[in-house]
């Protein structure tokens, strides 16, 4: 029969016509890329100055940060595929430190005097290997910065049903943090090392709805436990000041739907994702993000999108405390009060061949307002933001 | 608006239509696929997480930072 | 399962699907999606349709220009790349400019001045192929992709049907052939090996369980003048139509490689064309011109 004295020149031409599109495009549905794909980002994320009225503080300038980001994607052998994400963040300026009731009774935000600056290296790895319909995932990944060091480990299970239209996936990741706060030997609450832990189970269905249409639903547990307080706030009460305190657990379910349906008549695809959070330090929030995507002629895109995010507070938060007001737990950092962020933001992407270049615009902006729960009054620590960024995108075959 | 949600998705998965293998064209679309934007959508994860109280929800891959 | 036989006409020449089904419904169904898929390929790459991508290569190569090409014209693309590469030349998607040069409808055999300078039209060197740019370097060229996209027509039939789960089945666009898996029973089909001198009369009975089976030969287009053939498969470095061979047939997993492959060796010739399909190790039978049959 068939001998096959040269196979690398038969398996070369076997493997060109695989290549073809109508022959492969029917082979399982799921399978590693066929392609190895680099992607270069740089951004620069700045926030607006606190406002006069909200702070006291003489210099009002907030946190600038630099970032770079690298993706590596390639197939390993006929089964695998790996992926590496590098990323390179620059920061400086200040942050919220803690809050005093002002002249006028509203709380306001006193800032960080010195100007932070710190680098952030985050280096993430997995390996994807793919059977006939399902595959296992392994992640791990490290985040470096002067003052924490976080490494974490996940392993996920995809099934394919359905004859690939549908996917079911189970999902584990373990944190492990550990905080070294710069500068405790001057702050006498401040702890010199703590350690955070964090472990999180994850349940995802994919199904196509039909040609044009597929939704992702996944629900999440998360638990946290460890040193949850922030080491560099304080809180001002009357005429004592306490560390920032948590509790040092911390339990949140959270559920994410994501559809993506094609719009024929505009050749465009359009993007709803709704987030419901809940945790056990009595935050429920709601994010809801909604995108555009517009394919215009010669190989142009554009991309409007728009994110509403709102928050309740949590338990053991206020805006400024009294002898009366605090209890074991306290903190005033707006990250846990009741508020709302709107953003919208703007792509525009450009392919050419191998190529792809990017120019995104966003900006974002919250208020106590915008939540839809009620707050007495709006921290005064709350941030508004832009992120411009510049994406460079290279698939090779 | 968790309950709008919750019908509008449970009426979704009930009209799923048979999608036959040549027919997945569309859904193979970069802008159809649900990891199109992983560096985007990692910044955004980064820069979200380190001013709201909400974090995760999608894919569970770990990761930390000193956002606290 | 039942046995259901659908003919039709595509590609230039008849074509048949012979599919083991549950029921008409389904069969219909199938010939139904595989037909279309036929056709869609048809009109893509047809050198007379002014919207194919055929027409639009051949007018970026009159000028000596570049065209970008679709992710499925860059594959075939590749592939003729790779074929060109393994046939020390003698694949050649630009022999699509030798149709100025032989006309099967008038029997006249151009004048050796006239051959001379339509090789110098011809030649994939004269081309750079820089995925998924194609640039011509110099003007006055043509593009045929005859020789691939019938077989890719077949492959692809078949890569849809084993989606659309028929397993038993094959598939016939005008002598290209490939069995999707043999009849329930386990038995394989027998394809019959044309005669190339005795239309009716085959020369052969191959078993062909899976796989694909193609065949070139000097009896599908030719024109006999002064008691010589010449037949439509021109060798790209002479100019002339080989003659060495009669026909070739070649088996392979997919249609594409068999197509290629049977060219190929039909271009190589008696001595040089067994040679190589040995040392590429696929299975063939090739008729010489003496009628002497090989495999």
């Amino acid at each position: 029969m068939k001998t096959n004295l040269h196979p690398s020149k038969l398996a070369l031409l076997t493997a060109s016509a695989l290549a073809l599109p109508a022959i492969s495009q029917h082979l399982s549905a799921a399978g590693p890329s066929t392609t190895s794909k680099i992607k270069m980002h740089v951004g620069s994320y700045q926030e607006e100055d606190i406002q006069e009225e909200k702070t006291l503080s003489a210099n009002r300038g907030r946190y600038d940060v630099d970032i770079g980001q690298f993706y590596l994607l390639t197939p390993m052998g006929e089964r695998g595929e790996f992926t590496l994400n590098l990323a390179y963040e620059k920061m400086s300026g200040a942050s919220p430190w803690f809050t005093l009731p002002g002249l006028d009774g509203e709380a306001v935000q006193i800032m960080s005097g010195a100007t932070i600056a710190d680098q952030r290296t985050d280096t993430a790895l997995s390996y994807k290997h793919f059977w006939e319909s399902f595959a296992l995932q392994f992640n791990t990944g490290l985040s470096d910065e002067d003052d924490y060091r976080a490494k974490n480990l996940g392993i996920s299970l995809h099934k394919e049903l359905n004859k690939g239209l549908t996917e079911v996936a189970l999902a584990f990741a373990y944190s492990r943090d550990k905080l070294s706060p710069s500068d405790s030997e001057l702050f006498l609450d401040r702890v010199p090392s703590a350690d955070k832990y964090l472990q999180e189970f994850g349940a995802t269905l994919t199904q196509v709805i039909n040609t044009s249409t597929i939704v992702q639903t996944s629900l999440n547990y998360e638990r946290q436990w460890g040193f949850l307080s922030d080491p560099y706030k304080v809180v001002f009460v009357e005429n004592s000041i306490l560390p920032d305190s948590r509790p040092d657990t911390r339990h949140a379910v959270s559920w994410t739907t994501d559809l993506r349906h094609f719009v024929d008549s505009a050749n465009a695809a359009v993007k709803v994702k709704y987030r419901w959070f809940s945790d056990s330090w009595g935050v429920n929030s709601h994010t809801l993000d909604l995108q555009w995507h517009q394919n215009l002629p010669g190989d142009w895109a554009i991309i409007p999108s728009l994110r509403v995010y709102s928050q309740s507070q949590a338990n053991f938060f206020n805006n400024t405390f009294s002898e009366s007001t605090t209890n074991f737990f306290h903190s005033n950092d707006y990250r846990l009060s009741a508020y709302g962020a709107r953003s919208v933001g703007l792509e525009v992407r450009k392919k050419f061949g191998h190529y792809a270049l990017g120019l995104g615009y966003k900006k974002y902006r919250s208020a106590a307002e915008y939540s839809f729960s009620k707050s007495p009054s709006e921290a005064p620590g709350l941030v508004d933001f832009s992120l411009l960024t510049l994406k460079l995108e290279m698939e090779f075959f | 608006m968790k309950l709008v949600a919750l019908i509008v998705f449970a009426s979704l998965i009930s009209a799923c239509a048979e999608v036959k293998p040549w027919q997945r064209d569309k859904l193979a679309k970069p802008e159809m696929t649900f990891n199109d934007d992983a560096l985007g959508e990692q910044l955004d994860k980064q820069v979200y997480n380190s001013k709201e109280a909400a974090h995760g929800g999608g894919s569970v891959s770990g990761g930390g930072c000193g956002c606290n | 399962m039942k046995l259901f036989t659908h003919s039709f006409q595509a590609m230039g020449s008849p074509c048949e699907f012979q599919l083991y089904c549950h029921s008409q419904t389904q069969f219909n169904l199938c010939c139904l999606a595989a037909e279309n898929e036929v056709i869609r390929l048809e009109k893509k790459y047809s050198r007379y349709l002014n919207e194919s991508v055929t027409t639009m290569i051949n007018s970026a190569a009159k000028d000596g220009g570049s065209i970008t090409l679709d992710d499925e014209t860059s594959g075939i693309i590749d592939f003729a790349d790779q074929c060109y590469e393994l046939s020390e030349g003698l694949f050649d998607l630009s022999s699509g400019y030798f149709r100025n040069l032989w006309n099967f409808k008038s029997p006249t055999v151009p004048s050796s001045a006239k051959i001379i300078e339509a090789l110098g039209f011809v030649g994939w060197s004269k081309i750079t192929w820089n995925r998924p740019t194609l640039t011509f370097n110099q003007g006055g060229m043509e593009l045929d992709f005859g020789g691939c996209v019938k077989e890719y027509a077949v492959d692809a039939a078949a890569s849809l049907l084993k989606a659309m789960d028929i397993t038993s089945g094959i598939i016939d666009l005008g002598g290209d052939i490939a069995a999707i898996g043999p009849h329930p029973d386990g038995a394989p089909w027998l394809i019959g090996i044309r005669h190339p001198r005795k239309k009716d009369d085959p020369v052969a009975m191959i078993p062909l369980a899976v796989g694909a089976l193609t065949s070139s030969g000097d009896y599908e287009r030719y024109f006999i003048k002064d008691g010589h053939r010449y037949c439509h498969i021109i060798n790209p470095e002479t100019g002339m139509p080989a003659n060495q061979c009669q026909s070739v047939s070649v088996m392979a997993d997919q249609a594409v490689v068999a197509g290629a492959a049977s060219t190929i060796a039909f271009l190589m010739g008696s001595k040089k064309g067994p040679a190589w399909l040995k040392e590429m190790g696929l299975t063939y039978l090739m008729i010489d011109s003496k009628g002497k049959i090989d495999r």
